[in-house]
C-alpha cells in the first residue's frame, strides 16, 4: 500500500468544480423528450401494446388527437398493476431501462441487485448490497458503525479518516482489507521521528506497544 | 401440502369441472389488517363475490380464502386461515363459470362520480392507424406486463440518459493535523442504439479532488467505463463489448479495457472470451502493464436460472512475463423457496517462475465467499456467511501486502451469522449479528443486538435500539447506538449517535479505557423526480479531541 502523503493540491480544486458544473448543465440541458415527466414515454420509444379493453374514453390519457401525446397528470401505478412497488430511484427510472428485449424482468428481479445492477466490487463483498447501499442513491454517505463488527474497529483518530485513506483501492471499488499492521499506513510517520529516532533504535513495528490510536504524543513507553 | 389445502383444490377443481370453468391466475397487490389482502384480477376477469381462492406464496405453503368484494379489476379476498397475510406478489388461482369470461361492455361512469376532463376535440371520432403491435402471446390471466413485445433494438430511435452527481465531504480536527476532504463529481451516461445497429454506449467517469493520500499532480480523472456493445438480447445470442467495462459474466475478472465476445445457447448457457489489459485499481487507473485472456462457460438448470454455476479462466502477463493463472467458480441459487445461496472461490494456480518462491507451487484458494441465507413467510430471516482471504503472490501491482513473508502468511477468515424477526402488529423488528475472524497475529469477534421499532416515536418514524461489543486487533470495545429516522413529504431525516467503552489491551489502568461518542446526522430532499440532495453533518469526540463534517450529496438523473 502507498504510504499516504499530505499533500494538498489547491490548483486542482478549479478545473474540478468546472468539470462538475459543466457536467450538471449538460444534465439539465440534454433532457430526454419527456424524461422529466412522470410517465417517461415518448414517440420515439415506438407503438405500445394494443389497449382497445382500456376505458372507451381515451381522454383518460391521451391528450387531443395526439397518440404520442400523453397526459401530464397521466401516471403509473407500478405497485398497484403489478404488485411490485418501486421504490427510490427505481420510482423516476425509465420504463423500457427494466422492460426491454433483454428478457422478462421477473427473471432478472428474482436475481436480486444484481440481476440489474453490475457488481463493481467485484463479487469480493457479497450479493447484500443493502447492507451499505440504500435505493435512493448508490453513494454511501456513512458505514462507520458497521466497521465495529471488523477485526479493527475504528477507535481515536482512526474514526475521522476517509475510507481511500486506508483502502487505497476503495474510490475504483475494490475494498478490499486491507493491512492492519501500523507501519502499513504510517510508514511515513515512522520514519519521520526524531525525538527519540524510531528507525535506529530498532522501533519499527509494533506501534501499539506504546502508542494508542488518540494522538502520537500520548505514549507509554513499555 | 396439509389436508384442508388439498380438500380445497379438490373442490376447486370439482367446481371447475361441474360448472364448465376457467382457471383465473392472479397476484396479490397488498395486504391489509383483518387477514384481507387486494388481488390483481376483478370483475372484468370473472371473479365474483363468494369465489374461493388458494393463494401460493412463492416460500411454500398455501393460504385458503374466498373473495368479499370485487371492482373492475380487483377483488379483495378474505383469508380462511387467518394469521400472517402472504406477501404482495404471490400467486393465487379461482375457477370461474366460463360464461362469466365474456367480453362485457365498458363500464358506465358511476352516479356523482366527476366527468374526466375532456379533451379538447372530445365528441369529435378520432382515427388512428391500425395497431402494428398485435401481441398475441399475452392471454389475461397473465401479469399486465407479462411477455410485452418489445421492438426489436434497431427499429427504435437512439435515445440517451444517465445521471450527474456530486459528492463532497470535509472533516477537520481540533488537535490532531487529520484534516482531509474530498470532492467527487462526474457523469454516468448512456446512448442506446446511437448507430442504428442496436448497440449501446456507456460512459462512466468523475474527477476527484482529495487533500490526501497521492502525491501525484495532476487531476485525478477516473474512467470505469467507456464501452460500446451490440448483441446479447433476445434476437441477437452473439454479443460482443469492446473498450473499458466491467465483464458482467465473470465480475470477479475485474475492470477490463479490451474486448469481449459471448454467445447464449438455446438451453440458456452462455459461453464466452476475452483478451485485453487490466487498469490499476487506484484512484488513477493507469492501463497497459497487465495483459489478460480469459473464458468461461455457464451453466444454468433452465432460462428462468433458478441455479448457475459458471467456471472461468484467466491468464494474465505482467509487463510481458507471465503472472497469474486463475480459476474462478461460482454458484448462484435464486431465492425461489425461500433459500438463497450464493458461493464464489478463486483458485490461483503457482506453475514456474518467481512467483513460486513465495508460494512453493501448487494452487491455494486465495479468495472464498459463501453466504446462505432463509427468508420466511412472517419476514423474519438469517443469512449466514464465510469470507476467506489470501494474498496471491503476484507481479500486478496490489493493494495487499507487499513483502514477500507477509504475502506467504498473511490470511483472514470470517464467519457471520445475521438473523432479524419481525414481531407485533407494527412489524417492529429485533435483529443480530455474531461473527467471529482469524488472522495471522489474531483473533475476535463481535456481537450486536438491536431492535427497530416502527412507528416510533412519530407515526412516519422507527427508533433503532443496539448494543454492540467486540474484541479486535488492538483491545475489546463495547456499547450502544441509537438510530431515529422520520419519513417526510419530501425526503428523510436521520439522527444517530453512538457511545463507546474501547479498552487498549498492554496500557496502564488509568489510561487504557477510552471513551468515544459519535453523532450523525443526514437530511434527504427528492426536489423532483430528477433531482435528489442529500446534507450530512457528523461530529465525533474522544479523549480530548473532537473531529467535524460536513458534506452533501446532490444528483440530477437525465
Amino acid at each position: 500500500m502507498a504510504t499516504p502523503v499530505r499533500r494538498p493540491r489547491r490548483s486542482r480544486l478549479l478545473p474540478g468544480l468546472a468539470f462538475s458544473v459543466v457536467g450538471m448543465l449538460l444534465a439539465c440541458a440534454t433532457q430526454g423528450p419527456g424524461g422529466a415527466e412522470l410517465h417517461r414515454w415518448w414517440a420515439g420509444l415506438g407503438p405500445v401494446l394494443p389497449h382497445d379493453t382500456f376505458p372507451a374514453d381515451c381522454s383518460l390519457c391521451h391528450l387531443g388527437a395526439q397518440w404520442q401525446e400523453l397526459r401530464p397528470s397521466f401516471t403509473f401505478d407500478h405497485g398497484k398493476e403489478t404488485g411490485v412497488e418501486l421504490r427510490g430511484a427505481h420510482a423516476n427510472a425509465l420504463c423500457l431501462r427494466c422492460h426491454n428485449d433483454r428478457g422478462p424482468v421477473q427473471v432478472f428481479a428474482a436475481r436480486g441487485c444484481a440481476g440489474c445492477h453490475e457488481d463493481p466490487h467485484f463479487a469480493k463483498l457479497g450479493p447484500d448490497c443493502a447492507s451499505c447501499h440504500q435505493e435512493t442513491a448508490w453513494q454511501v454517505i456513512d458505514q462507520r458503525e458497521a466497521h465495529a463488527r471488523t477485526r479493527f474497529p475504528l477507535t481515536g483518530a482512526h474514526a475521522s479518516v476517509a475510507c481511500h485513506r486506508c483502502h487505497a483501492g476503495a474510490l475504483a471499488g475494490d475494498f478490499m482489507p486491507t493491512d492492519v499492521a501500523c507501519v502499513s499506513c504510517h510508514r511515513g510517520e515512522l520514519l519521520a521521528t526524531s525525538n527519540p529516532p524510531h528507525v535506529p533504535l530498532g522501533w519499527v513495528d509494533r506501534c501499539d506497544r506504546c502508542h494508542m490510536t488518540t494522538r502520537w504524543k500520548h505514549a507509554q513507553i513499555r | 401440502m396439509r389436508r384442508g389445502t388439498v380438500l380445497a383444490w379438490l373442490l376447486l377443481h370439482a367446481a371447475a369441472a361441474a360448472q364448465d370453468a376457467e382457471r383465473v391466475e392472479f397476484r396479490v397487490l397488498s395486504t391489509s389488517a383483518g387477514a384481507t389482502v387486494e388481488v390483481d384480477r376483478g370483475a372484468s376477469d370473472g371473479l365474483a363475490v363468494g369465489d374461493a381462492v388458494l393463494l401460493r406464496p412463492r416460500a411454500g405453503g398455501e393460504y385458503r380464502g374466498r373473495i368479499i368484494r370485487v371492482t373492475d379489476r380487483t377483488a379483495i379476498v378474505e383469508l380462511l386461515d387467518g394469521g400472517t397475510a402472504p406477501p404482495p406478489g404471490t400467486r393465487g388461482e379461482a375457477f370461474v363459470p366460463t360464461d362469466r369470461r365474456r367480453p362485457r361492455p365498458a363500464p358506465e361512469a358511476r352516479p356523482g362520480e366527476p366527468k374526466p376532463e375532456p379533451a379538447p376535440d372530445a365528441g369529435r371520432k378520432v382515427e388512428h392507424p391500425p395497431w402494428t403491435n398485435q401481441d398475441r402471446g399475452f392471454t389475461p390471466d397473465q401479469p399486465l406486463l407479462a411477455q410485452v413485445k418489445p421492438i426489436h433494438p434497431r427499429e427504435r430511435a437512439p435515445r440517451y440518459g444517465g445521471r450527474w452527481f456530486t459528492f463532497a465531504d470535509l472533516t477537520w480536527t481540533r488537535t490532531e493535523d487529520l484534516d482531509n476532504s474530498l470532492l467527487r463529481t462526474g457523469i454516468d451516461a448512456w446512448i442506446e442504439n446511437p448507430f442504428g445497429r442496436g448497440g449501446a454506449m456507456r460512459f462512466d467517469g468523475e474527477i476527484d479532488y482529495l487533500t490526501e493520500t497521492s502525491n501525484k499532480d495532476g487531476l485525478d480523472l477516473t474512467v470505469r467505463e467507456l464501452s460500446y456493445a451490440e448483441g446479447g438480447t433476445r434476437f441477437d445470442p452473439l454479443g460482443w463489448q469492446v473498450g473499458r467495462f466491467l465483464l458482467a459474466d465473470v465480475p470477479q475478472f475485474g475492470l477490463l479495457d479490451g474486448a469481449a465476445f459471448s454467445r447464449r445457447r438455446d438451453n440458456g448457457h452462455r459461453f464466452g472470451a476475452s483478451i485485453g489489459f487490466l487498469p490499476e485499481l487506484d484512484d488513477d487507473m493507469e492501463t497497459g502493464e497487465d495483459l489478460q485472456i480469459a473464458a468461461f462457460y455457464r451453466w444454468v438448470d433452465d432460462v428462468r436460472e433458478t441455479l448457475a454455476v459458471t467456471a472461468a479462466v484467466q491468464k494474465t502477463w505482467h509487463q510481458g512475463k507471465s503472472d497469474r493463472d486463475l480459476l474462478v467458480l461460482d454458484a448462484r441459487r435464486l431465492p425461489v423457496d425461500g433459500w438463497d445461496l450464493r458461493a464464489s472461490v478463486w483458485v490461483d494456480f503457482y506453475t514456474g517462475g518467481s512467483r513460486d518462491a513465495v508460494k512453493g507451487g501448487g494452487a491455494e484458494v486465495t479468495h472464498a465467499f459463501a453466504s446462505v441465507g432463509r427468508r420466511f413467510d412472517s419476514g423474519s430471516g438469517f443469512d449466514l456467511a464465510y469470507r476467506r482471504l489470501r494474498f496471491p503472490a503476484l507481479l500486478r501491482t496490489t493493494t495487499g501486502p507487499q513483502i514477500p513473508g507477509e504475502i506467504n502468511n498473511d490470511r483472514y477468515d470470517r464467519l457471520a451469522l445475521t438473523w432479524w424477526r419481525l414481531f407485533g402488529p407494527e412489524r417492529h423488528r429485533f435483529h443480530g449479528q455474531l461473527s467471529g475472524f482469524d488472522d495471522e497475529t489474531t483473533d475476535g469477534g463481535a456481537l450486536e443486538l438491536g431492535v427497530d421499532l416502527q412507528r416510533t416515536p412519530y407515526d412516519d418514524g422507527h427508533l433503532d435500539l443496539t448494543a454492540f461489543a467486540s474484541a479486535g486487533r488492538l483491545g475489546s470495545h463495547f456499547g450502544g447506538r441509537v438510530t431515529l429516522g422520520r419519513t417526510l413529504p419530501r425526503g428523510s431525516f436521520d439522527v444517530f449517535y453512538e457511545v463507546g467503552n474501547h479498552h487498549f489491551d498492554g496500557f496502564t489502568a488509568d489510561r487504557d479505557d477510552l471513551i468515544q461518542h459519535r453523532v450523525f446526522a443526514t437530511r434527504t430532499f427528492t426536489f423532483d423526480p430528477a433531482w435528489i440532495l442529500t446534507a450530512h453533518a457528523g461530529a465525533h469526540f474522544w479523549d480530548e479531541d473532537s473531529a467535524w463534517s460536513l458534506g452533501f450529496f446532490v444528483q440530477r438523473t437525465f
